[in-house]
């Protein structure tokens, strides 16, 4: 397996000025560079220049990177996904911030998909020498650790987790089928390492993004990350609830301009051997909120 | 902004206001011009479909049928316009209402799966002024646009 992890994530906002509060003073980011209408961010615990990039105009995804191990890794994926079919291009050291030389894939769900192995190495806040348990200056507002994954939406979720599956050797945590004799695939959960997942994505409109999420150390965290999302009026899409896919526990939000985002937290452990799960369309709705089993026509509906 | 800026207090007598009116339904209700339409409505106890409350997901978009709104915050004109338009109403004008601010009276049509819920059981006024059809043939200029800085 070459794909590390989801690097990070780059998406339009109203208003910078906004977002950029949100994303440090809410969600406890910093800005690490801020040029060109951009503002790049990392969270705490993160050693690489950004996780999530906010660039003014619009709402919604621009596009998304994922690490790989090394160059070589680069060179194969571009092979798969050329025969694959998909549109290949090269990227360049110094197309993205402090990112190197990669590879610009864009998905059969017409995503835009970057894959880099060098990006610059700013350090996690707590260091690598005898380090604190976390920033000795203390968190602002949720203080999230890290990024963790995201959930996009395709037409056609069954060529999207092939694509998945061949080009990036990921694999299936956990799937969601309908149908007669569901057999059709409705979303599909997958992971690159060892976590419940890096990617998902449900049946819905090309190119959009249902959300992006972080790593919460636990439902305690959680719930004090509602406290500060009620304190800064962040509006709640629903939370907190446990997550019968994946097993994990979450509070869906928006940020000022609406895109969604989550924090997360739990899930188990999976691995080379892992064996899929399987959810049916009668119990999607504890699949997705295992505590309320219900959700929300619109939770579906609603992506930017 | 954080919440304990936001205005929650109701209006005073000698406040300005304009008057909206949400159809199907007829409910009006007095909005100040600080304050958006969800934000009036939730002062006074009320729910229309909403989702992000911050103008990016569409959930709340409405028809306006007569009357002038702006956006005190940047909104994205697609979400705005919304991907589906109605056949033979290409023309109308959408709005969202969670970021939107009047700027005279207005006329709002909710879409025809929303409606107003009165959350805690207060009775509604009700309008009895024209229909939205007639409205809108009799209107003024409709539109809205980014609030004059």
């Amino acid at each position: 397996v070459s794909v590390m992890r989801l690097g990070y994530v780059h998406i339009k906002v109203t208003d910078l000025a906004e977002a950029r509060d949100h994303y440090t003073n809410t969600m406890g980011m910093t800005a690490i560079e801020e040029s060109d209408g951009m503002v790049y961010l990392k969270s705490w615990d993160e050693g690489d220049h950004h996780s999530v990039v906010l660039q003014e105009g619009g709402v919604g995804l621009v596009k998304l990177g994922y690490k790989v191990t090394d160059e070589h890794a680069l060179d194969a994926i571009e092979n798969r996904a050329t025969a694959f079919g998909a549109r290949v291009e090269r990227m360049s050291k110094g197309d993205n911030v402090s990112v190197g030389d990669g590879v610009r894939i864009t998905l059969p769900s017409d995503h835009t998909l970057e894959l880099y192995s060098e990006i610059e190495y700013v350090g996690t806040e707590t260091g690598l020498l005898n380090p604190d348990p976390w920033p000795r200056g203390g968190l602002r507002g949720i203080g999230v650790p890290r990024l963790d994954h995201t959930l996009i939406t395709t037409e056609d979720p069954a060529l999207l987790e092939r694509f998945f599956q061949d080009v990036l050797d990921f694999r299936a945590a956990e799937r969601l089928v309908a149908g007669a004799e569901d057999s059709d695939l409705v979303g599909s959960w997958m992971f690159c390492g060892e976590q419940p997942h890096d990617i998902a994505f449900v049946k819905g409109a090309n190119g959009k993004l249902h959300h992006f999420a972080y790593h919460m150390p636990d439902w305690s965290a959680l719930l004090h990350a509602g406290d500060v999302m009620s304190m800064r009026d962040v509006p709640i899409d629903f939370g907190p609830a446990r997550h019968g896919i994946t097993r994990g526990e979450t509070i869906y939000f928006f940020d000022p301009s609406g895109n969604r985002n989550e924090v997360f937290s739990g899930g188990y452990r999976t691995g080379k051997d892992w064996r899929t799960i399987t959810w049916t369309m009668d119990q999607a709705a504890r699949g997705i909120n295992y505590t309320h089993r219900e959700i929300d026509a619109k939770f579906l509906e609603v992506v930017t | 902004m954080p919440i304990e800026d936001r205005p929650a207090r109701a209006a005073r007598p000698d406040e300005p206001t304009h008057l909206v009116t949400l159809w199907p339904a007829g409910v009006q209700l007095r909005v100040r011009d600080d304050e958006t339409i969800v934000d009036a409505l939730r002062r006074q106890g009320l729910r229309t479909r909403y989702k992000c409350r911050r103008g990016g997901c569409g959930a709340c978009r409405a028809t306006i049928v007569t009357g002038e709104l702006c956006y005190p915050t940047a909104v994205c004109q697609d979400v705005v316009d919304g991907a589906a338009v109605t056949p033979g109403r290409e023309d109308s004008a959408k709005c969202l209402p969670c970021r939107a601010v009047p700027r005279s009276d207005v006329h709002l049509l909710l879409d025809p799966t929303d409606d107003v819920i009165d959350m805690f059981g207060t009775v509604l006024p009700r309008s009895a002024g024209p229909t939205p059809a007639e409205g809108a043939a009799h209107g003024p200029h409709e539109g809205s646009s980014p609030c004059p800085s």
